[in-house]
């Protein structure tokens, strides 16, 4: 039988045509060249060390670091093309194909199918997450992982969005990120200065002077460990202040005396001041553990795990304050954030602002010839992208393990809506996602969008977050893939290994 | 002589305690961790976890419990066990940590629980804890980990001595609760005379386990089986189920399975000179009798656990040994060569035994799934696929160091050596079953976490490992290497394969693959690595120093 693609020359005169178009055309001289087995070898090597290396940066650092510098690089992305190439190469090389050349062909070509599927994909596809809460209405966008500054327009509102990634090159005082206000006109050289980026920001209490203030004082405690750091002010004067919990599992107080009567087993911390010093005593169920003179700046191992009391300063007259601040502490209630100040030629008019994630921050308009009352808006968060439909959440289940609260399965019931008004229902549980807009042929050749349930929020059961994928080079992804096992098993299989009979 | 004097003054103590049997309390089923085990399994699985051993050791009281006396012990006659050294804390830096004498492993109820030390870390933890249901979490620092690990036994001390622990009740077929609850509570759901004809065979029961009477003792536990079985015999575990299960703790067939395929392994490499006939087929035999038993031990797990037996560590490394022999059998019926199985069975051996002389790192016991991976169809075609690869490599590994060590003793024929086809054969098999299992991965993944690829550093190293292995085939065609590269890419190769497979989750510890997490044993995938890579390095200068001394 003949096979499709299969040439009917003989040996030879395969040979022969091979070699005359060597020395005839400078496209096969380069297929011929670019064919060669040592670059393949070389493509692969660097290719696995590149890998290899990614893993290892991401484990040290983060997945976007490692995603940043090399999976999503131009290098590496270049490096799969020459991959690709070469594989193309290398098919060719060996045109007119006889019968034993098509395992080799069919497994090449799938490795191709593959990538080209992949480079289809993240072009015209996506990745995003869509977060739903029961009776909200439809949602019509979803969150990209990428996070943005979004400005308003000074005179038509419209947004301006700006790419702003986080994963690497973050801006500190030192070198500021400016980015020029849309529609400000040029000469009043209006600019935005971000000089600092907080993974979280969260509410975090400091010491401020007040006149109306008795003496107070403030901590900060650190665990290397738990990566962790918690500023904790103290009051003299004030009953609230001067006795403080830590975490429930310890106490810190501010004393007059060092003799007054414990009234707890847990650790305590109890600080006196001693004219222009202060002094502590660390006890554990009513015995002295340890005490001495707390100087300013220096770390006090406390003994509790590895938590370490700094002494940060005090002052004559304080209230305290809570006011936003960068945090160590990693908590759904602390979003990440940009510090940023309006600048205009170079100088500043506004105060530095923290912007939290998914919000907007007013800032002053110093431009007398747009409407003064209107403020500048400024957003951070991350970036949407509209969906040609909207999804509603009707219910999120957790079914539990039989006797315990371990969950066995994530379903959230959806409600999709067209653009035309009709509304379809589907289900997302784990390892089966709904699937959206319906019907076969879309979701073989990838041309619909597939919501996995991604995230669960344990306090709050009426909310659900789910990742959303849309990727039209699904098919290809899927017949490379195809191709390649079956490439690859007949040729081990469908003759004995070359060299080693 | 002063030991010989201490065992003869011990030897009448001994003998009275004779150890009572409890495997009658196998038919009692319980309801642990979203699972209904018998009894006997449950004590077995709690014991290693408060005390890291299947039985309690007493040294000042000279005696041993067994892990159903013990647990019976906690629950009825619980004074005095919360000053016992028995909880572990094999973690040196958490003892450090925690402010405990770092000589004992082992530290009683009472010095942990009032440890304020302990309290802080761990409420530090858990405000940490990250909810991502598809994994993905960070599993906070080995500190943490090995504190919660403490903390868990701390409550679970706790759960047995009030007998909270102890869910054999099952709730009325009226009910529509699916929780079991403890004996204590059986009036709020059944009548008087049903709760006596549950309670009188219990009270029976401590009776006769306090006397020490066996016949009694079986009695009781029998009749106490029968009366919670018909309190909703629908909802209670068959007793085939319950009986296959005791019968799979008991027998252990992993261990069987070891010392058939070491038997094998001795008779391959003892009867290589003398008898090699009657040798080769007693090592067939001996093969195919530790194959049969770990079939045995496969079947009984996946009728426990309804589900395919590769979803974590302990189980994946049987199912790797499983696939060593398993094609080492193979290749051994197509090409009669003797080597295959001589080199596989002793890897198997080495794998079996890690596992089963290591209980703490490779948690033995059956445990509900995380929602992601409830889906027998992706673990079985996804999962068994990759860990068969894993397999074969391994067997190549085997294969290539007996070629090294051919190479060795300077018989490595120049080309054209039978070993080279066999190592050849064997990566056939795993690069194809990688390549399958990866993309069934990625195929797998776009379902459960809605896309095909996303360099998750498991997905990255089953791809490096991939690359690596064909570059190893390339290579040859290359001129890179020939027959002997072959062997060497054979053995360096596969420590790609540990590191996609050990590597990633003990030692990155990042990534969506987050479920087989675990801590452990890193010393000896090191140790293990550097052994290779400098047997790989002698091998080579010997054969440059041959080669140099014949030119």
């Amino acid at each position: 039988m003949r096979l499709p693609f299969v040439t009917s020359l003989t040996n030879e005169e395969r040979s022969a045509r091979i070699a005359a178009r060597r020395k005839a055309s400078a496209f096969w001289r380069g297929v011929h060249r670019g064919a060669s087995l040592h670059m393949a070898m070389i493509l692969l090597l660097i290719l696995a060390l590149a890998c290899a290396a990614a893993t290892v940066a991401e484990s040290r650092f983060t997945a976007e670091i490692a995603r940043h510098y090399i999976y999503r690089s131009p290098l590496f992305l270049g490096w799969l093309g020459l991959l690709c190439l070469n594989l193309f190469c290398v098919t060719l090389d060996r045109w007119p194909w006889q019968r034993k050349h098509l395992p080799f062909v069919i497994t090449h070509y799938g490795i191709i199918t593959l990538l080209v599927g992949a480079a289809i994909g993240s072009r015209f596809g996506y990745e995003a997450f869509l977060s739903l809460e029961k009776g909200a209405p439809p949602e019509g966008r979803v969150a990209l992982n990428q996070n943005i500054v979004l400005l308003r327009g000074l005179h038509t509102g419209d947004s301006y969005e700006i790419a702003f990634p986080t994963e690497t090159r973050l801006p500190d005082e030192a070198h500021p990120r400016l980015v020029a206000i849309p529609e400000a006109p040029p000469e009043a050289g209006l600019v935005l200065k971000i000089d600092a980026y907080a993974a979280s920001l969260a509410m975090v209490e400091d010491l401020a002077a007040s006149d109306a203030g008795g003496p107070g004082l403030l901590l900060r405690f650190r665990s290397r460990m738990m990566g962790q750091e918690v500023p904790l002010a103290l009051l003299q004067n004030d009953d609230a202040w001067r006795k403080r919990s830590f975490f429930g599992l310890a106490t810190v107080e501010w004393v007059a005396s060092f003799d007054a009567p414990v009234d707890t087993d847990k650790p305590l911390l109890r600080l006196l001041k001693d004219g222009p010093v202060f002094r502590y005593r660390l006890l554990k169920e009513g015995s002295v553990q340890k005490e001495g003179i707390l100087l300013p700046g220096s770390p006090l191992p406390l003994g509790w795990a590895d938590w370490q009391a700094t002494l940060e300063g005090d002052l004559a007259h304080a209230s305290v304050e809570k006011r936003l601040s960068p945090t160590a502490a990693t908590s759904p209630d602390a979003p990440s954030a940009i510090r940023a100040t309006l600048l205009a030629d170079g100088k500043a008019v506004s105060d530095p602002t923290w912007v939290p994630s998914g919000t907007f921050q007013s800032f002053p308009n110093p431009l007398p010839s747009v409407d003064p009352g209107r403020p500048l808006r400024i957003g951070f968060g991350l970036q949407t992208k509209p969906l040609p439909f909207a999804v509603e959440l009707i219910s999120f289940d957790v079914p539990r393990d039989p006797g315990t609260a371990s969950p066995s399965d994530f379903v959230s019931t959806l409600r999709f809506y067209d653009l035309r008004g009709g509304t379809q229902r589907a289900t997302a549980h784990m390892n089966y996602p709904a699937t959206y807009p319906p019907g076969f042929w879309r979701s073989a050749l990838g041309l619909n969008y597939k919501f996995s349930q991604a995230n669960w929020d344990p306090e709050n059961l009426d909310h659900t977050t789910l990742q959303v994928l849309h990727d039209p080079g699904w098919p290809l992804k899927w017949i490379g893939s195809i191709l390649i096992v079956i490439g690859i098993a007949l040729l081990f299989y469908s003759r004995p290994p070359a060299n080693l009979k | 002589m002063k030991r010989f004097l201490l065992l003869l003054l011990c030897l009448p103590g001994l003998l009275h305690a004779a150890p009572l049997r409890f495997d009658a309390l196998s038919q009692i089923a319980i309801q642990d961790q979203g699972r209904k085990k018998p009894l006997t399994t449950f004590a077995r699985e709690a014991t290693l976890q408060l005390t890291g051993r299947t039985s309690v050791v007493l040294p000042e009281e000279g005696r041993t419990l067994s892990a159903t006396d013990f647990v019976l012990t906690l629950w009825l006659a619980p004074k005095g066990w919360d000053e016992k050294p028995v909880l572990l804390v094999d973690y040196l830096p958490l003892r450090t940590a925690l402010g405990l004498p770092a000589d004992r492993k082992r530290f009683s109820y009472a010095e942990l629980a009032g440890n304020a030390a302990l309290q802080t870390l761990l409420s530090d933890g858990g405000r940490m804890r990250a909810t991502n249901p598809a994994g993905g979490a960070d599993g906070g620092t080995r500190l943490q980990k090995a504190a919660s690990d403490v903390a868990a036994r701390l409550r679970l001390f706790a759960a047995i001595v009030e007998g909270s622990s102890f869910t054999i009740v099952p709730m009325p077929s009226s009910s529509s609760y699916d929780a079991w609850s403890v004996l204590p509570d059986l009036p709020r759901f059944y009548s008087r005379e049903t709760c006596l004809e549950v309670l009188l065979p219990f009270r029976d029961f401590v009776d006769a386990w306090k006397a020490g009477k066996q016949a009694s003792l079986d009695d009781a536990a029998g009749r106490l089986a029968k009366a919670l079985r018909s309190l909703n015999p629908a909802t209670y575990p068959a007793p085939s189920r319950l009986t296959l299960e005791s019968l799979y703790l008991r027998v252990h067939p992993w261990r069987w399975a070891w010392i058939g395929y070491a038997a094998a392994a001795l008779a391959f490499l003892l009867t290589a000179r003398c008898l090699p006939t009657a040798g080769y087929r007693l090592g067939w035999a001996c093969a195919l009798a530790g194959f049969a038993c770990q079939v045995f031990g496969f079947v009984c797990r996946i009728v426990i656990a309804g589900r395919p037996p590769v979803t974590n560590m302990y189980e994946s490394i049987i199912w790797v040994s499983f696939a060593v022999v398993l094609f080492a059998l193979i290749l051994e019926a197509i090409y009669r060569s003797r080597v295959f199985l001589a080199a596989g069975t002793p890897l198997a051996v080495a794998a079996l035994m890690a596992v089963d002389f290591q209980p703490l790192v490779f948690d033995a016991s059956i445990q509900p799934l995380t929602p992601v991976l409830r889906n027998n169809f992706w673990l079985a075609i996804h999962v068994m696929t990759i860990t068969l690869s894993y397999g074969a490599f391994a067997l190549a590994m085997a294969l290539g160091h007996v070629a090294l060590f051919r190479s060795l003793r300077g018989k490595l024929a120049a080309k054209h050596d039978t070993i080279t086809l066999y190592v050849y054969r064997a990566l056939q098999i795993g690069v194809l079953l990688l390549a399958a299992g990866t993309i069934l991965g990625g195929v797998w993944a776009n379902y459960s976490w809605g896309r095909f690829w996303d360099w998750d550093p498991k997905e990255t190293w089953a791809l490096i490992t991939l690359l690596g292995y064909l570059a190893i085939l390339h290579g040859r065609f290359a001129g890179w290497w020939g027959d002997f590269g072959l062997a060497v890419g054979s053995v360096l190769g596969f420590l790609s394969v540990v590191m996609a497979w050990y590597g990633v989750n003990f030692v990155l510890g990042k990534g969506l693959h987050s479920y087989g997490f675990g801590i452990g044993g890193t010393r000896w995938a090191v140790l293990y690595a550097v052994a290779e890579v400098a047997f790989v390095a002698l091998v080579l200068r010997r054969r440059a120093a041959a080669t140099s001394s014949r030119t």
